[in-house]
C-alpha cells in the first residue's frame, strides 16, 4: 500500500471521527460561565485541530509522492490473515473482561489461555494448553493476588477464594 | 566541627543497621517488580508498603519507602526493552531504543545501560539536591499554573522530534492523546464530558491503561499473526546472552547522561510536573545534539541512556519539594510523605534544622537504594533475558494476561479492561496508518495537565492573558518550543530539499546511461 493511499484513508476516517467529536462536544458539554475557560474549550480546540490535521493529510496525499517510501522501516506490511489475529486479540480481551467478575479470575484466565491457544493459535497439546492455563491462572493469582496484594475478583457464580 | 559533617557522620551507624539494609532491599526488589510489570505502577507498590511501615521505626520505614520508589523507577525500562511495553509511563521513552536494541539481539546491553543510567542519573541528582536544596526550592516555587504551563507546552513540543517522516502524522497522534484525556469529569468544574450520560465512562481513560493498550495489544496482534501465518522464528540464544555495556561506551555517553541528568532533576524539582516529560525532553536533547541523528528509532545507545537517566534524576529531583517545603510533586511522593509524617518527620525548613540526622540518613539511603538496584539488576538481566528464550506466541498469551491484571488492578473496574482493548485497537490502527503511536503517550500524559494549569491559571489572573508574557520563566519555555519547532521544520525542508535534489541526479544519470 503506498503512502499516499494510507494517507488517504487516515485522513477518510480521522476527518469525520473529529467532526462527530465537535458535534458531541457542542451538544453535551456547557459553554464557559462569564466569559472564563469552560469545560467545553480544550475537547473542542482538539477537535478543530484534529479536523485541520486530517484535512491536511487528506490534502497531502493528492500530492505526487515526493521521494521513495523507505520500506526498511520497521511497520512491514499486514500478514495475510492478519484482522484475524485482531479479532482473536482484541475479541479475547472483551470476552476476557465480560466473564472475570461472574466466573472469578482463576476459571476465566484458564478458560481465556485454553480458548486463545486451541482455537487462535492451532496449539493442539493437552500438556501445552493444560500447562499454560494452570500456570499463568494460578501462578498468576499467587503472585499478584496473594504475594504482592493486588485484588483479583474471586467470581460471584463461581467462587474461588483462598 | 561543622553541622552538616556532624549530622553525616551520625547518619552512617544509623543506616548501616540490619534492619534498614533489608528495608531498602526489600523495597527496591518490590519497586522493581511493581515497575517492571505494565499496569502495576509504583504508586500502587509504596501504598501497599506504607503499612509494612507502621510498627517500625522511622529510618528503617523512610528506606522501605525509598527503596521501592527507587526500584520502581528503574523497573519500568525493563518490560519496555523486553517486551516493548512501558512498566511505568517515565519509561514510554525507553522503548523507542530500548526495544529496537532488544530486535538486534542487544536486550542485555540495553538492559545494562539502563540500570547504569538509572544509578547515574539518581545519584548525580542526588548530590544536586544536597547541595543546592535550598536555592532550588525558592525557584521551584515561583512555578505557578502559567510557568508549568509553558514547560508542558515545551514537552509537547518534542513530538516534532518523535514524528519521524511526517509531522502531521505525528501531530494528529499527540492530539488523539490529548483528546482521549478529556473524556470523563472535568476536574475544575465537574462537568461530564463525553460520557455518554453513563457513570462507568466518567471515570475516563486511565493513562496506564491507555498506554498498554497501545503498546502491548498491536505488539500481540503482530506475534499472533505471525504465528499462524507459520512464519514464527526460532528464537536465538544468542539473544539471551549476557553482555554488558562496556567502559568505553559509558566514557563516550557521560556528557549525554550529565546533560539529561539536569533536565530531570530540573524537572523534578517543580512540583506537577512528571517523570515522563523529563524522560522525552531528555530524548529529545539527546536526540538533537548526537552526530547522526537518524540512529534514533533504531537502537540507539543514547535513545536508552538519555530517559533513562533523566527519569531517575526526576525522583532525585521530587525530593527537594518534597523535603524542603513538604509538597509532593506526585502521587507516589505523596505516599511517602504520608511515611514521613505518620514517622514524626515534618518536612520543612525546620526539618533541617531539628532533624539533620534524618535528612543524612534519607541522601544515605536513596545512595543505597540505588546501589542496591544496581547490584540486584546485574542478576536479574541474566535471569531476564531468559523470558527471551520463551517462545513468542506464548509469550504473548502471557502478556495478555498480565496486561488484564494490570488493567483491572488499578481501579478494580471492568471498564478499564475494556479500554484496554478498545486501545489496543486504536494503536493497531495507528500502526497501520504509520501513525507513529509515542506522541499518543506524550498527549495521554500531558493533557490533564496542560488543561488545568491553563485554565487555574486564567482563573488566577481573571481571565487576563497577561499571566503568560509577563513570566519570564513562562516566556523562556514558550520559546525554547517555538525553537524546537522552527528548527523541526527547517530540518524537514532541508531533508526534502536533499532528496528532491538526489532522485533528479538520479533521473539525470539513468538519462546519460542509456
Amino acid at each position: 500500500m503506498s503512502e499516499n493511499l494510507r494517507n488517504r484513508i487516515a485522513g477518510i476516517v480521522l476527518l469525520p471521527v473529529a467532526l462527530v467529536w465537535i458535534a458531541l462536544v457542542y451538544q453535551t458539554i456547557a459553554p464557559g460561565q462569564d466569559g472564563e475557560v469552560g469545560p467545553r474549550a480544550f475537547p473542542l480546540f482538539f477537535g478543530y485541530v484534529l479536523a485541520v490535521l486530517s484535512l491536511i493529510l487528506l490534502l497531502q496525499s493528492f500530492w505526487p509522492a515526493a521521494a521513495a517510501e523507505d520500506e526498511s522501516d520497521q511497520t512491514a506490511a499486514a500478514l495475510p490473515g492478519e484482522w484475524i489475529a485482531v479479532a482473536l486479540a482484541v475479541g479475547s480481551l472483551v470476552v476476557y473482561g465480560m466473564l472475570l467478575e461472574p466466573f472469578g479470575f482463576i476459571p476465566s484466565t484458564a478458560f481465556m489461555v485454553v480458548v486463545v491457544m486451541f482455537f487462535g493459535l492451532g496449539v493442539r497439546s493437552p500438556v501445552m494448553l493444560a500447562g499454560m492455563a494452570i500456570g499463568l491462572s494460578l501462578g498468576s493469582y499467587l503472585v499478584f493476588g496473594k504475594l504482592l496484594g493486588t485484588y483479583l475478583p474471586p467470581g460471584e457464580i463461581i467462587t474461588i477464594y483462598f | 566541627m561543622n553541622a552538616p559533617m556532624d549530622a553525616f557522620v551520625h547518619a552512617l551507624p544509623v543506616i548501616f543497621t540490619p534492619s534498614v539494609l533489608g528495608a531498602v532491599g526489600l523495597g527496591t526488589v518490590i519497586g522493581l517488580i511493581f515497575g517492571a510489570i505494565p499496569g502495576l505502577t509504583y504508586t500502587m507498590a509504596l501504598s501497599l508498603v506504607l503499612p509494612l511501615t507502621f510498627g517500625a521505626s522511622a529510618m528503617p520505614a523512610i528506606a522501605l519507602m525509598v527503596g521501592t520508589y527507587v526500584g520502581g523507577m528503574t523497573g519500568g525500562s525493563v518490560s519496555a526493552i523486553l517486551i516493548g511495553v512501558p512498566g511505568t509511563p517515565s519509561a514510554a521513552a525507553t522503548a523507542l531504543d530500548g526495544y529496537p536494541m532488544r530486535q538486534a539481539g542487544k536486550a542485555s546491553l540495553a538492559l545494562g545501560l539502563a540500570v547504569i543510567s538509572s544509578t547515574a542519573g539518581g545519584l548525580i541528582s542526588l548530590f544536586i539536591m544536597v547541595v543546592s536544596v535550598h536555592v532550588v526550592s525558592r525557584l521551584a516555587i515561583k512555578f505557578g499554573p502559567a510557568e508549568i504551563f509553558a514547560l508542558v507546552v515545551f514537552g509537547m513540543s518534542t513530538i516534532c522530534g518523535l514524528a519521524e517522516k511526517s509531522l502531521v502524522r505525528g501531530l494528529i497522534a499527540g492530539v488523539l492523546g490529548l483528546m482521549l484525556m478529556t473524556i470523563g469529569l472535568d476536574a475544575i468544574t465537574g462537568d461530564q464530558r463525553l460520557t455518554f450520560g453513563t457513570v462507568t465512562f466518567q471515570q475516563g481513560v486511565n493513562l496506564v491503561v491507555a498506554m498498554i493498550g497501545l503498546f502491548a495489544v498491536p505488539h500481540i496482534i503482530r506475534t499472533f499473526a505471525t504465528y499462524r501465518a507459520g512464519l514464527q522464528k526460532q528464537t536465538d540464544p544468542q539473544d539471551a546472552r549476557l553482555e554488558l555495556p562496556s567502559l568505553s561506551l559509558m566514557r563516550r555517553t557521560f556528557g549525554v547522561m550529565l546533560r539529561s541528568s539536569l533536565i530531570g532533576t530540573v524537572i523534578g524539582a517543580i512540583p506537577g510536573a512528571s517523570g515522563p516529560i523529563g524522560a522525552f525532553i531528555a530524548y529529545d536533547q539527546a536526540r538533537r545534539f548526537s552526530k547522526d541523528r537518524s540512529r534514533f528509532g533504531k537502537g540507539a545507545e543514547e535513545g536508552v541512556i538519555a530517559p533513562e537517566t533523566a527519569n531517575n534524576a526526576v525522583s532525585g529531583g521530587t525530593f527537594i519539594p518534597l523535603l524542603s517545603l513538604g509538597i509532593p510533586g506526585d502521587p507516589a511522593t505523596a505516599v511517602i510523605l504520608s511515611g514521613l509524617l505518620i514517622h514524626g518527620l515534618f518536612p520543612g525548613p525546620m526539618l533541617f534544622r531539628e532533624h539533620p540526622v534524618e535528612i543524612y540518613g534519607v541522601y544515605l539511603t536513596i545512595i543505597l537504594a540505588y546501589i542496591v538496584i544496581l547490584v540486584v539488576q546485574m542478576f536479574g538481566i541474566r535471569l531476564f533475558v531468559k523470558i527471551l528464550l520463551v517462545p513468542p506466541h506464548l509469550l504473548a498469551v502471557a502478556v495478555m494476561v498480565m496486561c488484564v491484571i494490570g488493567s483491572y488492578a488499578i481501579r478494580n473496574s471492568v471498564f478499564d479492561v475494556y479500554t484496554l482493548a478498545a486501545c489496543g485497537l486504536m494503536g493497531y490502527l495507528l500502526l497501520r496508518a504509520r501513525i507513529p503511536v509515542t506522541p499518543v503517550v506524550l498527549g495521554l500524559v500531558l493533557g490533564p495537565t496542560l488543561e488545568s494549569q491553563y485554565r487555574t491559571a486564567l482563573i488566577m489572573s481573571e481571565n487576563h492573558f497577561n499571566i503568560f508574557y509577563t513570566s519570564p520563566t513562562a516566556l523562556l519555555f514558550f520559546a525554547l518550543a517555538l525553537l524546537v519547532i522552527v528548527f523541526q521544520l527547517w530540518g524537514n525542508m532541508r531533508a526534502k530539499a536533499r532528496a528532491q535534489a538526489s532522485q533528479t541526479v538520479d533521473h539525470r544519470t539513468e538519462g546519460i546511461g542509456r
